[in-house]
């Protein structure tokens, strides 16, 4: 077999090449005899019998060992100093923490024997001794007080109070494997919680589990709400420590589950402050095991840019674990685990559970942002909003607007299903006709000049060919979207099996197709950009660009398109201050934008500006004007999305009143909207974005009265578009549940506010059953999947083509 | 040396080259096991326990995040023999540290070319080499053939237990073996097959050890 052992190579031993390649062997498994060995290389025979038995030996054993460190044998240490060891109580990366007896003083301590601190240089050790004597300067309620640190014949060691308890990261790990009857710190002794004002206890409420034992089965827990409120306050204290401690110049740098204790209270203590800036520079560095630490690692961290936005995020990471009781990066190995960190967000809470209240989410995702700029910029911000989602008062992270969200989803496209075989042939052929004969023509007017009307003849059909082109195009986006509206937030409901298997096979052929129209807007959209003739739809296809990225989750690129639209808009209403398409266009890239958080506060308020007048100058024309004919509904309903974009500008520059009359405009114009009057998200949603908005603001202005009785009226109004009523017929539309949801929580939030504890409880069982609705009922008897002998987006009501 | 698993390590080195830390990061991962190995072999059983194999690692880690430039200025060696010689170093400043002058005479330090190498511990590796003798009889002749076993690696010559420690325990080839001890590749292959012939001897003379 192996001959290449006999090239000789001058620099081995010849033994040495047969006893390398016995070993192979034996590591690959196999048991290679030695007398094969012996009888292959005769010359070599007596000495391969007498050697290769002990190489046999050696990677025998070698691989049956199990990694037992040499911690395993090495004699328990009993004492350090004055203090008598107890027991190990855990150990990390750092060392190893023993329940000790200080006995000068005969106090039960914890010790925290640094391990990794014993190895460093003297320049690290004096580093770690100022952050220990840094935190040892800790005086809070939530902080693990240090009482001090010292060194005993090399160890370096920790003085803490003993805090008697779990870390969060056992209580996590045991509400996730689904064994909750360890978690009686959890539940706090009330009495002394009470006793002593529950404002410091996590556990100030006791909560119980609904629907049975939590874990049990699937797995997918609901909660009672008393959970979330009880992350809500754990995420507060802890968020108030943090504060504190940046207060003190003292940084945490390891903000994670396994760092969290809670006592038998309830109470939360933060442990271990700014040990993580023993490791130098890097916080990878930090345990011996790089995963452990990683999963909590802020993305600037990757970049050694650490400051105290990073607690920010271990605290929404942390947060983020506790509600969703899975790790949010899972725990592939480190590589991996980076790349996720430096690429992706982490998952929405509420696509894992969707009982999660969505206020908290919003605190999570917000404490969570890649950008550090766009997290709160200080953890008492973030207890604040905690306190406020606690006292059921508008929290100030803002999130994104619904039919923003609902773009995105549509990304999980399994609904993007509904075209029908017929459009999309229809679609290609409409393309390939367009382009072509717009092409050919070009190529003729660069030839032949000299014909000059026949070119423009041609031109002209080419631009028409181009604009039935783009007509099928838009029509394919409209189904596209309005399959979307109907998608309700969180996971898709169950289907049964076979109409999940069809629908994914032409999930393929859409997002491919999906993929084609935005190559094509884009191409498009390059090409004519500075075409005159064929500007405004350039201007209108990066428009259309802009609403697929935002569809395909590509942010970014969503507002450079959208920019670019309302920039070319913007040019052409200049050329022709009259065209209202363009002042629709206009309205509508623009608003798409959402306004910058964060960042350089003069650069996002120049930018706010911008859009700003931007919105003002498409308002000014699609206003409706005394003398002016009734405005067509896609004016009007541009209108009241740029009024509404105004309003959340203005609200964000302070001018409440202003901004309480544009939403209010917006309000007016989205409830007069007919019904569906062209595919595409409902228009109803728009009015439910609008009514969110305004009651936002509504209750921050402390008029919670006029909140509800808003959003009573929007609810009711849009519950009786979802069922057939007697009369003009109208058919019933139907409403994503999540909208009906988001009206709901908003409502019992208001409740809740006002003190109508019974109110509240209704509405939110109102907005679990609004999202649990089945997806499309009324959809049902309207249309059972395309009609194959029309037009596929003929709308009902819509009378006959 | 390392195991051919689908790594693309030129792609690393060069990301590695150009300052990206995360390859380091993916570069250690992957030859940890080796480390861990190579650091537990090593590690002082006077230490107590007070570090273990993971700390060493984690200190040698945020070494070479800071050194790993200097590895290109020679980039003749392997990537695996340059963190070797990192953790290496934070071994021996770890048995300085814990057991200062004692080190030498407990034998946790060899030296060749006035390099400082932390040594493989002959107890540590007779416990490797007996722990897997199960079955009833030879749990019953265990500690003593443990002492033995020790006896017999005692009597190795340091670099002797060294060399064997790098090609069967370390799995490295002879080229790897040769630069981290300094040696010509031919002098590395010819003391390689002397330690065999020792460890052989030394393993002859304890009784039934070859027998299963």
């Amino acid at each position: 077999m192996s001959n290449g052992v006999s090239e000789t190579d001058p620099d081995r031993h010849p033994l040495d090449v047969v006893a390398e390649e016995f070993a192979r062997c034996c590591r690959a498994g196999e048991h290679p005899s030695v007398s094969d060995y012996a009888q292959r290389h005769p010359e070599l025979a007596g000495e391969l019998r007498d050697l290769l038995p002990s190489i046999a030996m050696m990677e025998k054993l070698k691989n049956s060992r199990r990694s037992q460190s040499s911690v395993a044998t090495a004699p328990r240490i009993e004492r350090i100093g004055d203090f008598r060891i107890v027991r190990e109580v855990g150990r990390g990366g750092m060392g190893v923490v023993y329940e000790a007896v200080q006995e000068s003083l005969g106090r039960r301590v914890a010790l925290k024997v640094l391990s990794a601190a014993a190895t460093l240089d003297p320049t690290r050790l004096q580093r770690f001794d100022q952050e220990a004597r840094a935190a040892a300067r800790l005086h809070h309620t939530n902080i693990v007080p240090v009482f001090g640190v010292a060194e005993q014949d090399g160890v370096h060691y920790y003085v803490m109070q003993l805090i008697e308890g779990q870390a969060l990261g056992d209580v996590v790990k045991s509400l996730a494997t689904g064994h909750p009857e360890r978690l009686d710190a959890l539940q706090g002794k009330r009495a002394d919680s009470a006793g002593s004002g529950s404002s410091n206890s996590a556990a100030g409420e006791a909560w119980t589990p609904v629907g049975g034992a939590p874990g049990a089965g699937t797995g997918s827990i609901r909660f009672a709400r008393y959970y979330w409120r009880w992350v809500a306050r754990v995420g507060q204290q802890v968020g108030e420590a943090l504060h504190y401690a940046h207060q003190q110049g003292v940084l945490h740098r390891d903000v994670k589950p396994a760092n969290l204790l809670l006592d038998a209270r309830g109470t939360v203590w933060v442990a271990d402050f700014g040990l993580a800036k023993v490791g130098d520079d890097s916080n990878v560095t930090r345990t011996g095991d790089i995963v452990g630490t990683l999963q909590y690692l802020a993305p600037e961290a990757l970049k050694k840019k650490v400051d105290l936005r990073s607690d920010i995020y271990g605290l929404g990471l942390t947060l983020h674990e506790m509600l969703t009781l899975k790790p949010p990066y899972g725990d592939s190995h480190p590589g991996e685990l980076i790349r996720r960190i430096s690429t992706m967000d982490p998952p929405r809470p509420r696509s894992i559970n969707p009982a999660i209240p969505r206020d908290l989410e919003t605190i999570v995702l917000k404490a969570v942002a890649r950008d550090p700029d766009h997290r709160y910029q200080t953890a008492a911000e973030m207890a604040a909003d905690l306190e406020a989602f606690l006292q059921d008062r508008p929290i100030r992270a803002r999130r994104a607007r619904l039919s923003e969200r609902l773009w995105r989803w549509c990304r999980r496209n399994r609904a993007v299903a509904a075209l029908s075989a017929a459009a999309i042939v229809l679609a290609l052929v409409a393309i390939v006709v367009g382009w072509v004969g717009y092409a050919n023509t070009r190529r003729a007017l660069a030839g032949e000049s000299n014909r000059r009307s026949e070119a423009e003849f041609a031109t002209r059909r080419a631009e028409q060919n181009v604009q039935l082109s783009l007509q099928a195009f838009e029509d394919i986006f409209n189904q596209v979207s309005q399959q979307e509206a109907f998608q309700p937030q969180g996971p898709p409901p169950r289907r049964d099996p076979g109409a999940l298997d069809g629908r994914q096979s032409q999930n393929v052929v859409n997002a491919s197709l999906l993929q084609s129209v935005l190559d094509f807007y884009d191409r498009f959209a390059q090409q004519n950009a500075t075409n005159p003739a064929l500007n405004a739809e350039a201007a209108r296809s990066y428009r259309r660009v802009g609403d697929l990225y935002r569809w395909l989750n590509e942010d970014e690129k969503a507002n450079q398109a959208h920019e670019r639209s309302a920039t070319m808009y913007e040019g052409l209403l200049a050329a022709d201050p009259t065209r209202r398409d363009y002042a629709r266009g206009l309205a509508e890239s623009t608003s798409a934008i959402p306004y910058p958080r964060g960042g350089d506060a003069a650069a996002a308020s120049l930018a706010r500006d911008r859009q700003m007048r931007r919105l003002r100058s498409a308002i000014g024309i699609l206003q409706p004007s005394p003398s002016s004919e009734k405005a067509p509904p896609e004016d009007n309903r541009a209108l009241a999305r740029a009024l509404h974009s105004l309003g959340i500008g203005l609200k964000q520059g302070g001018e409440i009143g202003e901004a309480e009359a544009a939403l209010r405009r917006a309000l007016e114009i989205d409830r007069r909207l007919p019904p569906a009057d062209r595919p595409g998200p409902p228009p109803s949603l728009d009015r439910v974005d609008v009514t969110l908005s305004l009651a936002a603001l509504l209750s921050e202005s402390n008029r919670d009265e006029e909140s509800r009785r808003l959003l009573r009226e929007t609810i009711d109004d849009l519950d009786m578009d979802r069922t057939p009523r007697d009369g003009p017929r109208r058919p019933p539309r139907p409403f994503p549940g999540d909208a009906m949801g988001q009206l709901y929580d908003a409502l019992a939030d208001v409740h809740r506010r006002l003190g109508d504890t019974a109110a509240a409880t209704l509405a939110t069982q109102q907005a679990i059953r609004a999202r649990a609705t089945p997806q499309r009922p009324p959809d049902r008897n309207r249309r059972d999947g395309p009609p194959p002998d029309g037009p596929p987006d003929r709308r009902p009501g819509g009378g006959p083509p | 040396m390392a195991d051919p698993s689908n790594i693309d390590f030129d792609a690393l080195l060069t990301r590695l080259r150009d300052g990206d830390r995360k390859a380091l990061a993916e570069l250690f991962t992957h030859h940890r096991p080796q480390l861990r190995r190579m650091v537990e072999l090593r590690l002082h059983p006077g230490l107590g326990g007070r570090v273990n194999a993971s700390d060493v690692l984690q200190e040698a880690y945020i070494d070479a995040l800071q050194r790993f430039p200097h590895f290109f200025d020679k980039p003749d060696r392997s990537f695996y023999v340059w963190l070797r010689l990192v953790v290496n170093q934070s071994l021996v400043g770890v048995h300085r540290r814990h057991l200062g002058a004692k080190m030498r005479s407990a034998g946790a330090e060899i030296s060749i070319d006035q390099q400082p190498l932390s040594g493989v511990m002959s107890g540590t590796l007779a416990r490797e080499l007996v722990a897997r003798m199960d079955s009833p009889s030879q749990v019953a002749r265990q500690a003593e053939a443990l002492a033995q076993v020790e006896e017999a690696i005692e009597s190795l010559d340091p670099m002797d237990r060294e060399i064997l420690t790098l090609r069967h325990f370390e799995e490295l080839g002879n080229d790897e073996v040769a630069q981290i001890l300094g040696l010509q590749k031919a002098a590395a292959s010819n003391r390689y097959v002397r330690a065999l012939q020792r460890l052989r001897d030394a393993l002859a003379k304890l009784p039934g050890f070859f027998d299963e």
